[in-house]
This record gives structure tokens, sequence and C-alpha cells, in this order.
């Protein structure tokens, strides 16, 4: 089967189209969800109810002054996200809007550049002292390690793993994972 | 002895590429009834968007009785129907089919068969029957399998 560019690949107004098709299925779910009618999105835009009914069953090409409109009517917000998804000839097609927005709110909904750090896996110092001995030919080596985790990521606390012993070369980590223990 | 018809399924060009889902037309030039594809093609540049951004939709796993829907009534169970309002509501009826249950067990492939306009919600049964009747038949099959092979794992 030979599978050409993605049909919004043809001019930028049929992208657009796509893109007020994403909106429009986003509002039509929240006001499912609300529940709110037609009616009284319309009375709050100041628009007739068949003029919504219109915009809902064909969004056309909308602008970013309708599309915030439409949203702040619903006590909703609006962002623009720009993406790369490796598929620059849009061979794939774009990816819904409600993709980006699942992934928002499963990541805990975060509403700065702060809480997006504080949610990063956390990072463990861990600080090593050892001791390289040798006993009847063969080297012994002892470790007394420490582990500061931060107390952001949600783990309390610090962890201590004394003695550990080996008779072989220990690799060790400056940063580890705490999952790597 | 009834006329023998020739059936042929075409992936429907341009759409959302996904993997676990697959969306084709029906032909049959002895059928005149079978019309989703000219219908489809025949549409004006901003209403075949409109459908368009269905198709991509369901292709991607979303969900929205307002633009597709199937039907948990058992008899016709496999029978789905993308709809747009324009004027009037229109209908493309088909059925889901998976054809290659032994290498893609999970694809699922929506064939699209008749169009079908209305002034009311409710669902004309007999463009159910329609569907469910050459889902069974042995030749859509086949024009089924011949457009969706099993996949070549080697």
């Amino acid at each position: 089967m030979t599978q050409t560019v993605h049909w919004t690949e043809k001019n930028t107004g049929a992208f657009v189209n796509r893109l007020s098709f994403d909106f429009i299925t986003q509002l039509a779910k929240k006001m499912e969800l609300l529940p709110l009618r037609q009616s009284t999105l319309a009375q709050r835009l100041g628009l007739t109810e068949g003029r919504v009914s219109q915009i809902f069953n064909n969004p056309g090409n909308l602008t970013l002054s309708r599309m915030t409109e439409y949203a702040r009517a619903l006590g909703m917000k609006i962002a623009i996200v720009a993406y790369d998804d490796r598929d620059p000839g849009n061979e794939r097609g774009p990816i819904t809007s409600e993709i980006f927005n699942i992934c928002w709110e499963r990541a805990g909904k975060p509403l700065d550049f702060w809480a997006v750090r504080a949610m990063e896996s956390p990072r463990v110092a861990v600080n090593n002292e050892a001791v390289l001995e040798k006993q009847d030919g063969n080297y012994k080596y002892t470790s007394l390690t420490s582990m500061n985790i931060d107390r952001k990521s949600g783990i309390s606390g610090s962890v201590i793993v004394t003695s550990a012993e080996s008779e072989f070369a220990v690799n060790n980590s400056s940063m580890l994972q705490p999952n790597a223990f | 002895m009834p006329k023998r018809r020739t059936f042929i399924v075409t992936p429907i060009p341009n759409l959302q590429r996904v993997t676990e889902r697959g969306l084709a037309f029906l032909e049959c030039r002895e059928d005149p009834g079978i019309n989703g594809r000219r219908v489809y093609e025949d549409l004006k540049e901003n209403k075949q968007r409109l459908v368009r951004n269905r198709f991509d939709y369901w292709l991607g796993g979303g969900i929205h009785d307002q633009y597709f829907h199937g039907w948990s009534d058992p008899e016709y169970k496999d029978c789905f129907v993308f709809k747009w309002k324009d004027r009037k509501h229109q209908r493309l009826y088909g059925f889901l089919v998976n054809p290659r249950p032994r290498t893609d067990p999970r694809f699922q492939l929506c064939v699209l068969i008749s169009h079908a306009q209305k002034t009311t919600q409710k669902t004309d049964p007999s463009e159910l029957n329609g569907a469910k009747r050459l889902r069974q038949e042995p030749e859509v099959i086949n024009a089924v399998k011949r457009a969706y092979p099993e996949l070549d794992l080697n």
C-alpha cells in the first residue's frame, strides 16, 4: 500500500482546519462533562444557538481570538503547543490536541516550570569512602557509602549503606537513581 | 440466476497513519447502493475535511459518539457509522472486521459501504442489515483479505 502525506499537508488552511476540529472536540467533551447546553454557551458568547451549533458541526478555520473566546466562555484556557514528532514531511498526520492534555493531566497538571522540575525523578548523591587493604596476597575492598536523597522527590530521610565488602573491584557511580536500590 | 458482483476494498489515502486501525471503502460496480466512496469523493473540500477529521479521530483511538459509533445490540455489533451534519444528518455506514487474525489480532479495519442522508437522528435498520449481510459475503471477505493480507512476519 502506498502511503502519501497526510491531508493536512495540502496547505495551511487544511492544517488549521484540523486544529479547529481538535479544539471544538475538546470543548464539546467539556460541555458534555459539565454538562452545559449549547444554548447556554451561545448566551455567554452573545451568539445565536444556531451559530454555535454550526460551529460545533463544522468549525472550519477558527481564529485564535475566537478560540480564546470560546474557551474562556467555558472557564477554560488555551495553549498553543508546537512539537517535533520526527515526522517533518507530515506523513503520519498531526497529534490530536487531547493527547497533550491527557499527558498534562497525568503528570499532575503542573502549573509552571517549578512544578515540572519538582516532578523530575530524584537524584541521589552518593558519598563513597573506600578502604583498599592487601591481606594474604588478595585485595580487600571495604566501602562505607552514604546517600542523600533530595526531599523534594517525595522520598524522605536518607539511606545509609554500610560495610559492603568485596574482594573484587567495585564500580562506584557518583550519581545513582533511587530505583537502583 | 443472480448477477455476480465484484467487490474491491480500497484503503482511504492521506489519513492519520496508525498501525492499530485502518479505514477503507467497499466498491462494487454492479451495486449502486454501495456508494460510500463516490459520495465521499464528491464532497466539497470543506465538507471532506470535516469527514477526514472524524476518520482521523477514530483511527487515532478517539471516542466521541457525535462523530462515529458502533452498536451495542449484538445483532449489529460489527456495524459502524461515521456522522456529520450539513443541513441534514449525513451518515457513512460500514462494518468492522479484522482481516489479519493470525498475524495482527488487534488490528481493526472499518470498511465503509454506503451513504445516507436523514432528517432525524434515528438509524434506518436497512443500512445496518445491508452492512451486516455484506460483511458475511465470501466475495467481500476475499476483497478485504486482498487489500489487507496477513502480515509477513519474517
